[in-house]
């Protein structure tokens, strides 16, 4: 699923172990879910979008990565 | 600008902190089987002997099976998903192959003193390592 995950982290000035320490995850899982190789449980994306202030759908795009998989198609 | 810092090293969870605190209790499986193998390689005792110091391992492997199911619980979501691909990796690899042994041992075509129970047990434990792998280049 697309995300906007590394800009929102960039613009707080926060490394990936930042963001995962913040979340309680690994760093591993902010690595996978930015190269969105992971989508994130609902309690995750909840927990990002209390985080960053916003809701969900400002932080991940289901209908943008659909588009962009019907086009590779 | 963004602070950088080292690509992330894709970790599985054999080696994130939660399991790695288990590895002592591996260890100490690791001491008890090796001392049972030799005390019933080389130790003369009686049967009864024999089989509690055969036994003498499964406790201890109960116990490293305890806590890195408790090391499992602590894991991120993405880790236990690791974890389980591998795990649904390994389990019908140890079947395919424990299955092949035995047909390949109806036709003769396994010297029963070359495959035994003892060499093949740490070929299954390393069929978990062969999941895991798998399951983390995924996620890489």
């Amino acid at each position: 699923m697309k995300n906007r995950l590394r800009v929102l982290r960039a613009e707080r000035d926060w490394t990936q172990s930042d963001l995962a320490e913040r979340l309680g995850v690994s760093r591993q899982t902010i690595h996978a879910i930015e190269s969105e190789k992971y989508d994130p449980s609902l309690p995750l994306a909840f927990k990002m979008s209390k985080l960053f202030e916003m809701p969900i759908e400002a932080i991940f795009n289901p209908e943008e990565s659909a588009r962009l998989k019907s086009d590779r198609g | 600008m963004e602070r950088t810092e080292a690509p992330a090293i894709p970790h599985g969870p054999d080696c994130s902190p939660e399991t790695a605190r288990t590895t002592p209790y591996l260890m100490l499986f690791g001491v008890v089987y090796v001392g049972a193998l030799f005390a019933l390689r080389f130790v003369p005792m009686p049967r009864a002997a024999q089989v509690a110091v055969a036994l003498a391992p499964v406790p201890l492997f109960g116990l490293y099976l305890h806590r890195w199911l408790q090391a499992v619980r602590r894991l991120d979501e993405l880790q236990r998903l690791i974890t389980l691909e591998a795990l649904g990796i390994a389990y019908p690899l140890a079947i395919l192959l424990i299955m092949t042994i035995g047909l390949l041992e109806m036709v003769g075509a396994i010297r029963h003193d070359l495959v035994t129970y003892l060499r093949l047990w740490p070929l299954v434990f390393w069929l978990y390592f062969i999941g895991l792998i798998a399951a983390r280049r995924r996620y890489r």
